[in-house]
């Protein structure tokens, strides 16, 4: 015998499994479907029929989840959380390059490869995947802003460094190579890259983008 | 079969337009569309939520949770302000639209 309580239950255990990033409004949808399975209950329908005509023209669940996602900017945690991880990323990213510099550059330039320097570059490439990741999720005003600001310090910071020339840490005297150098400018610059390859898209979709939702 | 995004695009406005008429909730308002448009604008019923729910956000429509008449629970939308103001500017656009092509059209069997 079917039981449409149990039916139910087992479809919210579905949506809830497939949304689980994203709670979709469940209260909602399931009164939807329970209306939309009265209607075909009395079309003549069984209520297993009915079911499953129902939770069929919801349409895939994927893609009303993603849609349900991009509601996501509109909460105010979202911000707070993105801004906080361009921080720590940005300062990871930082600290990243002053442990280089420190192992290679320190009273001279002597570049070595030992297991700090690959550490180092991992937590370098960590950071800056963080950040990639980062630049494509801010999409809401404050973070953007938070986050171009964050990558305007480092970009000034890795050219201060660039120009900084003779003098090291210590105020000695040294000789660093260019590619050296530019290497650093070229990480502290990357969150930039990536802010602006991230807005670029951003300004490219909004043009080619239809009004409201691109699936209904 | 209507583009997806000539549907997409028409989603707000005539939502807002239906809400105008008083507070409707998910499920009638896609019936209501269904049967206005004699079928032909057939909306994914999952994909109307997102809709809604983006332009309560937005500040177009609110919502509440009533009840149908027999007891089961439902969300209704209504009107705000801003959506009143929204749903005059696609009015205006759309009207334009649909005067130029109108014009066009005209102009062919002259």
């Amino acid at each position: 015998m079917f039981d449409l309580e149990q039916a139910i239950t087992e479809w919210r255990q579905q949506m809830l499994a497939a949304g689980i990033q994203t709670p979709m409004p469940l209260e909602e949808l399931e009164s939807h479907l329970r209306e939309e399975i009265e209607r075909q209950v009395k079309l003549g329908l069984s209520e297993a029929e009915a079911l499953q005509v129902g939770v069929e023209n919801f349409g895939e669940t994927h893609r009303m989840q993603s849609e349900f996602k991009k509601l996501e900017g509109h909460n105010i945690w979202r911000p707070l959380l993105l801004i906080s991880g361009w921080l720590a990323a940005s300062f990871t990213l930082l600290a990243g390059v002053s442990a280089f510099d420190l192992d290679w550059n320190f009273f001279s330039f002597h570049p070595k490869w030992n297991a700090a320097v690959f550490a180092t570059v991992c937590l370098i490439l960590v950071a800056a995947l963080g950040i990639w990741r980062l630049a494509k999720a801010s999409r809401d005003q404050a973070s953007r802003m938070v986050s171009a600001l964050v990558c305007l310090i480092l970009a000034g910071i890795g050219t201060y460094n660039f120009f900084r020339v003779e003098t090291g840490i210590l105020g000695g005297v040294r000789e660093v190579p260019a590619w050296y150098r530019g290497g650093l400018l070229l990480i502290l610059c990357l969150p930039g890259i990536f802010w602006i390859w991230c807005e670029r898209r951003r300004v490219i979709l909004a043009r080619n983008s239809t009004h409201g939702s691109q699936y209904v | 079969m209507i583009r997806k995004e000539l549907v997409a695009a028409s989603a707000e406005p005539l939502v807002l337009s239906l809400l105008a008429k008083g507070e409707s909730y998910g499920y009638a308002i896609i019936q209501e569309v269904k049967a206005r448009s004699e079928g032909k604008l057939n909306w994914t019923d999952g994909m109307l939520y997102p809709v809604l729910h983006r332009m309560e956000h937005r500040g177009l429509i609110k919502s509440r949770w009533g009840e149908s008449e027999t007891g089961r629970k439902r969300k209704y939308y209504s009107l705000k302000k801003d959506g009143k103001t929204a749903m005059a500017k696609h009015h205006e656009h759309w009207t334009l639209i649909h005067g130029v092509l109108a014009g066009l059209k005209k102009e062919q069997y002259v």
